[in-house]
């Protein structure tokens, strides 16, 4: 009996809906088949207790906690400062087969800056190779393992080119987030709900965990705590689909990264084979003159 | 009469928008995807993309059993899937399920025995009497069948 009571005390302290909570009152039946689940979860306290968290943060909705917000910017802000930088990521990303199954594919990005109109990316995946060059004039990309590369006349800034060839190739680049952050503040508008989860540890650098949420995504950053606010991992959640794909990119930073103007600029081997890109209109670029 | 092709055209078009759709994400060894996660926050994850994507999702469901055929051969490996299929589906023919050989139609693999030739300094491929055009396609490399270029 005393097991008894203790399940429906932890059952009231469970986020349930009213319908379920009436049922359960009802048919007496569906409480013993509960009932083992429910001393598991009295006995397991600490998974307990972060049940009863989030239930709690169901409950105070849209909370936006400002140091939260304030992190964010500042590590924005110091992105604005860097003028070149390279950083490597670890990337998950996970695809949603029809019947809603997750697969998740790694890859892994080598990103070159040099601002304002200077980038190098290089994506390894199981089965790409890409290189995307970008030297203020033109912007090539080059399908390592297929051999082909197509070159377009390119916009003046990074910045600019990052929304152009989304647009209008439909080329999404990776890690596009540590151009934009700290560009818009309508950006940090859009958060509806900003928690400090505390410090956690990044490839043995300290960070400050936080999470966020806003429409169509749920999305953590690691910040790495101290003089230089880098962020060292983010991961992204979607709403939009109900599978919820997950991306991730954990980060390793060079900020004194050493280069020429060469790295910019696409030399085809011999043997590579000049494409066009196709525009999101259905339409072609990239033609020689 | 009329009606009928018109309606015809419509479903073609259904057809191969679904066809597309499935294989852009087709990396799973031949299996049909989605969608997949976004790699930015600040992307706009507005009401539209959201309804796109249902849509996406719907027409793949009603007529991948009738268009399994068309897709399946391999040698195709998409990523960065989905971000864009109505412009996609848009940039299709209507004929591009029932054969690949129509100009327009988009395919992503070409058949064996095919010769590389390159005109004005760009890539093609010459299988027989039918040309196709080598072209990046948002994250992935497709075909796009062309009059001869030469």
């Amino acid at each position: 009996m005393k097991l008894l009571r203790k399940f429906e005390l932890y059952l009231a302290n469970q986020p349930l809906t009213s319908d379920f909570r009436a049922r359960r009152f009802s048919t007496k039946n569906v409480a013993w088949l509960v009932l083992p689940i429910a001393i598991a979860g009295v006995l397991t306290f600490p998974g307990h207790q972060v049940l009863a968290k989030s239930s709690q943060t169901v409950e105070v909705k849209d909370t936006v906690d400002p140091d939260a917000i304030k992190a964010l910017n500042s590590m924005g802000t110091y992105l604005r400062t860097l003028k070149s930088f390279q950083v490597k990521a670890d990337v998950t990303n996970d695809d949603v087969l029809d019947d809603g199954e997750i697969v998740q594919y790694t890859s892994k990005v080598d990103l070159l800056a040099a601002k304002p109109n200077r980038l190098r990316v290089e994506v390894t995946s199981d089965e790409k190779h890409r290189l995307f060059f970008y030297d203020g004039k033109n912007f090539t990309v080059w399908g390592k393992l297929v051999n082909y590369y197509a070159t377009v006349p390119a916009p003046p800034t990074i910045d600019k080119l990052i929304e152009q060839v989304d647009n209008k190739f439909g080329i999404e680049l990776p890690l596009v987030d540590l151009f934009k952050w700290g560009t818009d503040a309508e950006d940090a508008k859009k958060i509806k709900s900003a928690i400090d989860i505390g410090p956690s540890t990044v490839d043995g650098v300290t960070c400050e965990q936080y999470a966020f949420r806003q429409e169509g995504v749920d999305w953590q950053i690691w910040i790495q705590l101290g003089q230089f606010p880098l962020p060292r991992k983010f991961v992204i959640r979607s709403l939009v689909d109900e599978a919820r794909p997950q991306h991730s990119d954990t980060l390793t930073w060079n900020l004194a990264p050493s280069f020429d103007d060469t790295a910019f600029v696409f030399d085809p081997p011999p043997d590579a084979k000049r494409i066009v890109l196709a525009e999101e209109n259905g339409k072609t670029t990239g033609k020689e003159k | 009469m009329k009606r009928l092709i018109q309606i015809f055209t419509i479903l073609a078009i259904l057809a191969s928008a679904a066809t597309l759709s499935a294989q852009r994400g087709g990396r799973g060894g031949g299996h049909a995807t989605r969608g997949s996660a976004p790699s930015s926050v600040n992307r706009n994850y507005n009401q539209n993309t959201n309804v796109n994507r249902n849509t996406n999702v719907n027409v793949n469901r009603n007529v991948n059993v009738d268009v399994h055929n068309d897709y399946h051969g391999g040698g195709y490996y998409g990523g960065g899937c989905c971000y864009h299929p109505v412009a996609v589906a848009a940039a299709v023919t209507a004929t591009a399920v029932v054969t690949a050989a129509v100009v327009g139609s988009m395919v992503h693999s070409i058949p064996p025995s095919c010769t590389s030739v390159i005109v004005n300094g760009l890539a093609y491929q010459q299988c027989g009497s039918t040309w196709y055009q080598p072209q990046f396609s948002g994250g992935s490399q497709t075909y796009i069948v062309v009059n001869a270029p030469r």
